[in-house]
């Protein structure tokens, strides 16, 4: 197991795809380089059947303890067993998605370890020269990326922003080997209870990270009333709304469609800015992919810098003529 | 309550340069500050001794001018405030950097005549690494339990009771002490301080810890030499340069907007 490429999965919510399955693809790049294979390592209750699924998302092989959970947090008993398994296999990397699961449980295993973790990755390539793994992430509130290595210790291990990866594509056909292990770890010795869980009540419809296309709004909306016209156009798009910081801050927006740095990463296709400046926080949520259509009364808004499609002038006024004319259009 | 806050001094300016020679940010003490989440925790740590009584403590792990920060923390409600300061530290990544407080941590306390603090805060993560990688790091070498995201913290029975914002809900969880807990917004008031603290804070004495005042500090887990992680590049976010610019009237605009949602099937 030494020259393989770990991901580090959850059961996934309601049967859908385990959380780090979107892990696979740049896995497998790794795994390529370091000669090795791609495994799937989940721990918790259903790990088994998440096991599965990680097969048919196409990692070769899968290593499992099946746990049932409990009312407790199990991030020191997860993180034990994940650090007992890296010692007896040695793998040569560790990834998982940077949820806040991922963001609790893998800098423990790391200083289990005494190895470097990177947190919070928006890519994951080759240092050639030094023969590790390139781990880019973004520093200093977003206005910079840094490409950090790992040198000589290993497991070399990174958390992954979730979304900056496509999910992989589902196939039963493929087939793979699980290990199930055992790590005793002694549960009533747990120190953290969850009481009460209160579910986001603003958590419905289409998810941002999740749309294909996204029309977001910045300051130079001018009011929070203006907004409702990015509701509208993205509805007329199928797509999802989005806000800046400093929007979502003043409360025209909920925290839940703020996009950048201290926020979601989307992926979409198409996305619309409005009235948004550019800063970097906010451009560090989309990636270089999207197609950017940008609004703004500011022809030396940075934001022009990124558009591929640029537009000066007031983005409420030409968001009123748009979706005139997209309605025209929908009803001919 | 016995309190020991974790804090860190920041680079704060948004105009950030990079030495393009050595790729190194460019650092004036001008643009430092406390690392807003540790001043959250502070914040938090100040009301739990309001209902409980104790102290707090402060520390922090940097060069000398990283007192500044450690002064605002005495001004802010802090009772007495440590740095921890040698050439040895220097270059740590977050390896280095918590396994360093952890052994500043465990002396602080064994000078206190205490086993360890009841609680331990830091920020949910800094504003210059962004890693949020040392509180649960620290946890790990202190051996103690953590809870992360917190907006609340209140005493709760023999134990405490958190409140931790998350992105999809809310959580309550009840952790026994002594404990690690990671701050992010409280949404509690800021203090200011008051005159009599601000002068106080200036004549305070800051106790420097280096190498030689930790008896068993393993040299080879600090600074550069304990660091597993470098940095090997950093770079501006790429920017492009141009694009189409869209002009003429505002309905020629739209008009030519529509077509680019028609092509790319958006609509």
């Amino acid at each position: 197991m030494k020259n393989d490429i770990w991901i580090y999965m959850e059961a996934g919510a309601d049967g859908g795809l385990p959380v780090g399955a979107e892990l696979i693809v740049p896995a497998k790049k790794l795994a390529g380089y370091y000669g090795g294979k791609t495994v799937a390592v989940i721990v918790g209750e259903g790990a088994k059947a998440a096991a599965e699924d990680a097969i048919f998302c196409g990692v070769d092989e899968a290593l499992v303890i099946e746990r049932p959970r409990k009312a407790v947090c199990n991030i020191e008993a997860d993180a034990n067993a994940l650090y007992k398994l890296a010692q007896k296999y040695g793998p040569e990397v560790i990834l998982a998605a940077a949820t806040e699961t991922g963001r609790d449980l893998m800098p423990r295993v790391a200083a289990k370890l005494e190895t470097g973790l990177t947190s919070d990755c928006i890519d994951i390539g080759i240092d050639e020269e030094m023969r590790s793994v390139a781990f880019i992430c973004p520093a200093f509130s977003g206005n910079l990326l840094a490409k950090i290595i790992c040198e000589k210790r290993r497991p070399q291990m990174g958390t992954v922003r979730p979304g900056v990866f496509k999910k992989p594509e589902r196939d039963e056909g493929r087939t793979g080997g699980i290990i199930c292990e055992d790590v005793p770890h002694d549960m009533t010795a747990v120190a953290v209870k969850i009481v009460e869980t209160i579910d986001n009540p603003e958590k419905s419809g289409l998810q941002i990270e999740d749309a294909e296309t996204v029309v977001a709004g910045g300051r130079g909306m001018r009011s929070a009333k203006n907004f409702e016209l990015l509701i509208e156009l993205a509805g007329l798009l199928g797509g999802a709304v989005g806000a800046t910081r400093p929007v979502a801050d003043d409360g025209w927006m909920a925290q839940e469609a703020m996009i950048g740095q201290t926020g979601k990463t989307v992926r979409p296709a198409l996305y619309i800015a409005c009235g948004i400046s550019g800063a970097a926080q906010h451009l560090a949520g989309i990636p270089e992919t999207s197609v950017v259509i940008a609004i703004n009364n500011d022809e030396n808004a940075p934001i022009f810098n990124r558009a591929d499609y640029g537009i000066v002038g007031d983005a409420a006024e030409i968001l009123q003529r748009l979706i005139r004319k997209i309605k025209r259009y929908k009803n001919d | 309550m016995e309190i020991l806050v974790c804090i860190k001094q920041v680079l704060t300016a948004l105009d950030v340069k990079i030495n393009p020679e050595t790729n190194t940010l460019v650092r004036q003490s001008a643009d430092c500050a406390v690392n807003p989440y540790d001043l959250q925790a502070l914040l938090l740590a100040v009301r739990l001794k309001e209902e409980c009584g104790g102290n707090i403590y402060v520390l922090s792990m940097g060069p000398e001018n990283a007192e500044m920060a450690l002064r605002e923390c005495l001004l802010k409600g802090a009772d007495e405030a440590f740095l921890l300061s040698d050439g040895v530290f220097a270059g740590a990544d977050t390896l280095a950097t918590s396994y360093t407080l952890a052994q500043g941590i465990k002396k602080i306390a064994a000078d206190k005549k205490i086993p360890m603090f009841d609680l331990v805060l830091c920020g949910k993560n800094s504003a210059d690494s962004d890693t949020a990688q040392v509180g649960p790091q620290l946890a790990e070498w202190l051996a103690l339990p953590q809870v992360t995201y917190a907006e609340d913290v209140k005493r709760a029975g023999g134990g405490l009771r958190v409140r931790r914002k998350l992105t999809r809900k809310i959580e309550i969880a009840e952790v026994e002490m002594p404990c690690l807990v990671t701050v992010g917004d409280t949404g509690l008031e800021p203090y200011y301080g008051t005159i009599r603290r601000k002068i106080a804070s200036l004549e305070a004495k800051i106790k420097i810890l280096s190498v030689s005042d930790i008896p068993g500090f393993d040299r080879n887990k600090a600074g550069l030499s304990g660091s597993p992680t470098r940095t090997k590049e950093i770079y501006l976010l790429q920017k492009k340069s141009g694009g189409q610019r869209i002009s003429g009237s505002a309905s020629e605009m739209v008009e030519r907007v529509f077509e680019i949602l028609q092509d790319s099937n958006a609509l």
